[in-house]
Formats: structure tokens, sequence, C-alpha cells
């Protein structure tokens, strides 16, 4: 029990893809510029994430090894674009929201990382259990992220929702905070805290 | 039997035979790589079979709901085909889907989609009434920068006038073309749209601070929509019966017609109650 507790909560500080393993980045930076975008692209990254684990742990045997990295990311593309149909048809603003970024999740380092570390290697428990702990991992720091930025650069949060609320007034939003150099700046300073958690956890041990 | 063959020694039989089943090998794996892309694209056939229906149908009912938005007094539309290709295009703009819009069997002005470049590219539906007013301007598409050019489509973003960057159309009239105000080069807006239409006097708008080029770009779009838009409501323009015109209104028409720009791509001769649309669009080559 102990082990499928620690596979599930390696993603979210240990092993968090995006603060600690530093991949998948470009799509962490490029639309995190509002909540619902965040958490949009989240939980589409953690639905191929999952599928392509559960794939690929299943058909772990039957792949030959000299040609496990086409056949990976023919069945990360397909998820992507089956993703991407479902959103065009039933969820439309986010999939003009995510725009480019959807279609780039098949070249994510992350799904590809999890894929050819851990699920070509490992039973489909484990796999499910590691890729719902790396997606929730990488959606949980694209809210905290997406938060920060939207409140200070956009003064609203929850946009492109119904319950979108303005917190901050037009002339004191920090403009800074809507383009790259302020995601970077988010990001750098998010990675900080979670090593300063991590040092703490190793201390006490 | 094996040893007779071409070969002195074993070694080499060897590697004869290892070449054979390094390529058996290969056809073997390339075998096994179209399989899972066969099985792969199966099954995305088959998502894209129960998705395409659902995608055509929103896209439609967006134009749609997009085109009362820009004509609420509307209450039907009526398409009309543009001969030799589906789209015109001018000075960057590409325009498509002009519908009449109608309220019952009445025209009472056109809308259009018109797409161009602003500082990436923006798509507009435009509608213009059949006394040359804008009745509303809405983005399709913008791909613009968030907080920048994006802040054209924010409804919780304002002008100066206190509207929103759209609202702000409503009402203006199309006799003059649109130039966005703050901008830095007026001159330059003017060379962008057609020579004769810079003859016409300049309507302001207010600018988006910041994102100067969207604004100018978002200009040039309306310009051709709106030129376009008023040469269809005139080449469609339904006559009333002989004995309702007076000398009167004959003579308003005239002279309404005159200050309109796009006029000036017909003679006095193409002007004509029943103008036939095949030449708007040999003139729209200019």
């Amino acid at each position: 029990m102990n082990k499928l507790v620690s596979i599930f909560t390696n993603g979210f500080i240990k092993e968090n893809p995006l603060l600690v393993l530093n991949i998948g980045l470009c799509s962490a930076l490029g639309v995190t510029t509002s909540v619902f975008n965040g958490a949009g692209m989240g939980v589409s990254m953690m639905a191929v994430l999952l599928a392509s684990e559960i794939v690929i742990s299943l058909f772990r045997h039957l792949i030959p090894g000299a040609i496990r990295l086409p056949i990976f990311i023919i069945i990360i593309a397909a998820f992507t674009t089956i993703v991407q149909l479902l959103l065009q048809a039933f969820v439309p603003s986010l999939y003009s929201a995510l725009g480019v970024f959807l279609p780039l999740i098949v070249v994510n380092c992350i799904i590809m990382g999890r894929v050819e570390a851990f699920a070509s290697k490992n039973c489909l428990g484990h796999s499910i259990l590691d890729a719902l702990g790396m997606g929730l991992g990488y959606t949980l720091v694209l809210i905290v992220i997406s938060a920060i930025r939207e409140v200070f650069g956009g003064g609203t949060l929850l946009s492109g929702t119904p319950f979108c609320v303005n917190l901050i007034g037009e002339g004191y939003r920090i403009a800074l905070f809507n383009s790259a150099p302020g995601g970077f700046l988010v990001f750098g300073l998010l990675a900080a805290i979670v090593q300063v958690i991590k040092l703490k956890g190793a201390d006490k041990k | 039997m094996f040893f007779d063959k071409n070969t002195s020694n074993n070694g080499e039989v060897f590697m004869e035979m290892t070449k054979t089943r390094d390529n058996l090998e290969m056809i073997k794996l390339g075998a096994v790589l179209c399989l899972y892309a066969v099985m792969a694209c199966t099954i995305l056939a088959l998502v894209n079979y129960f998705t395409l229906p659902i995608i055509t149908k929103n896209k439609a009912l967006e134009a749609s709901a997009a085109m009362k938005k820009v004509f609420a007094t509307a209450d039907s539309f009526e398409k009309i085909e543009i001969e030799g290709s589906d789209a015109i295009s001018d000075a960057g703009v590409e325009v498509r889907d002009v519908y009449l819009a109608k309220s019952g069997d009445e025209m009472i002005g056109a809308v259009c989609t018109a797409e161009g470049a602003t500082y990436d590219r923006a798509k507009l539906i435009v509608g213009v009434t059949t006394e040359g007013l804008i009745s509303g301007v809405e983005f399709l598409e913008l791909t613009d920068s968030p907080g920048f050019g994006q802040k054209a489509r924010d409804p919780a973003f304002h002008v100066a006038s206190g509207k929103t960057f759209t609202e702000q159309f409503i009402g203006m009239s199309t006799e003059e073309t649109f130039i966005a105000s703050g901008s830095a080069q007026p001159s330059e807006r003017e060379n962008a749209v057609s020579q004769k239409a810079s003859k016409a006097p300049s309507r302001y708008f207010d600018a988006i601070s910041g994102a100067t080029i969207t604004s100018n770009g978002v200009a040039n779009i309306l310009n051709v929509a709106v030129r376009v838009l008023n040469s269809i409501i005139i080449t469609n323009r339904t006559q009333p019966s002989a004995e309702e015109l007076t000398a009167e209104e004959l003579n308003e028409e005239a002279l309404n017609t005159d200050t309109q720009a796009p006029i000036d791509f017909y003679t006095d001769d193409e002007v004509s109650a029943n103008g036939d649309r095949t030449e708007y669009t040999e003139s729209a080559g200019m």
C-alpha cells in the first residue's frame, strides 16, 4: 500500500515534472495567462497521459525495443488528436483558447518521459497511479501559475467561465505577468519554493 | 548443401545468414509499426466520424449567432454567392460569407466576415445597414497577444468613450474611411486602403493604447469589409414599384449614392436597379 501511495504522490513534490524534473515547460508557460486555460490544459494533458500510459503498459511486452519510440509517438499522437476532436466538439471555448498548444501535447516531454521511464516497464495498476500523480502535479502547478498571472496581469479570476470576477482595477494591473518574462518569474519562484520544501523534508529525515 | 554456395568458409556463410536474418527482422519491425499505425488511425477515424457533425454544427451556430449579434434587428440571413471564387480580396483582407440581413422579406442590410492581418490575424464579422451605418462589429477570431491586442475582444475593456472596443463602431457612418485615433502615421493608413477611398474624409475611432498595430489592422479590415457590403447593398437594393417612387425620392437616392465611396467603382451606366453581381467581382480586382 505504501508503495502505491508513494507512486501516486511522487508527481506532486518529490518528482514534480515541471518544478523538479523541469520537463514539459513550454506548454506550462504558454497557456497560463488565465486559470480556465491553465486548468483546461492540465486536464487535457492528464487525459492524454493517462490513456497513453494505460495502452503502453498493456502492450509493453508487444512493443519491440528497437522501434519503441515511434510506436510511443503514434499512440500519444492518436490520443492527442482524440482529445482535440472531443474538445472541439464539446468545449469549443477551451479549444480556441488553447490554440496551438493542444496539438503540442504530442511532444510534451512529460508524456514521452513517463511512458519511456515508467509505463513501458511497469504493470497497469502502477502506471495508472503514476499517470494520475504526474498529471495532477502538472495541473496543480499550472493552476497556481495561472492564478498568479491572471490576478496580477489581467486583474480577473476565472475569466472565460461564468464565474469571472474582477479583482484589480485596470490601472493597477502589472502587464509583465501577461507576457513570457512574467511567466518565467512566477515559475522560478515556485521552483525555489518547492526546493525549500524538499530540503526541509530531507532535514527532518 | 549450404556450404557449396559461393562461399569459401563457414564464417562468410554465417555473415550471409545473419544478413538475411537482419533483413527479415527489419521487415518484421516495419510490419509491427505499420500495424500500430493502422490501429491508431482506425480509432481516430471512428472518433472523427462521431465528432465531425457536432463540430460543423457548432461552427455554423457560432457564425449565425455572431451574425445576429452584429445585426439584432434581422430575423433571417440570405447567403450571397460571390461568382468566381469564394472570397473577395483587397488590401490584404479577405471577405467571405456575405449575407443579406432581412427583416421579413425586406433587406435591411448586409453582413460579411472579413479576415486580415492585425498584430497576428483577426477575423471580424461586420454588419452595415441600408442607410450606410455600421450595425455591429464582432471578433470571430483574434490571435493577438493577451493583455495587448487581445483586449479588443475583451468585454471588460473599455476605450476612452466608455464603450467596449467593438461597441464604439455601432451607428458610425460608413461614408468615411476608418482610422484609429492615436495611430502614429495616419497617412500610411490611408495608403493601405484603395486610392479612391482615401479621398473620402476619415472617421476616427478610439485605438487601444499599447496595441496600435492591432487597432490599425482592424481599421484596414473594416474599411475593406464596409466597401464590399455597401456595394452588395446597392446591387441588391429592392426597388419599390414605379408609382411609389416620386421624383423627390429618386433625387434623394442619387444624392445619397454619390457620397458613398464604393460608388466610385461604377460608371453612371453601370448603376442600375438590377445591377449584375458579376460586375462587382470584376472591379473587386482593383
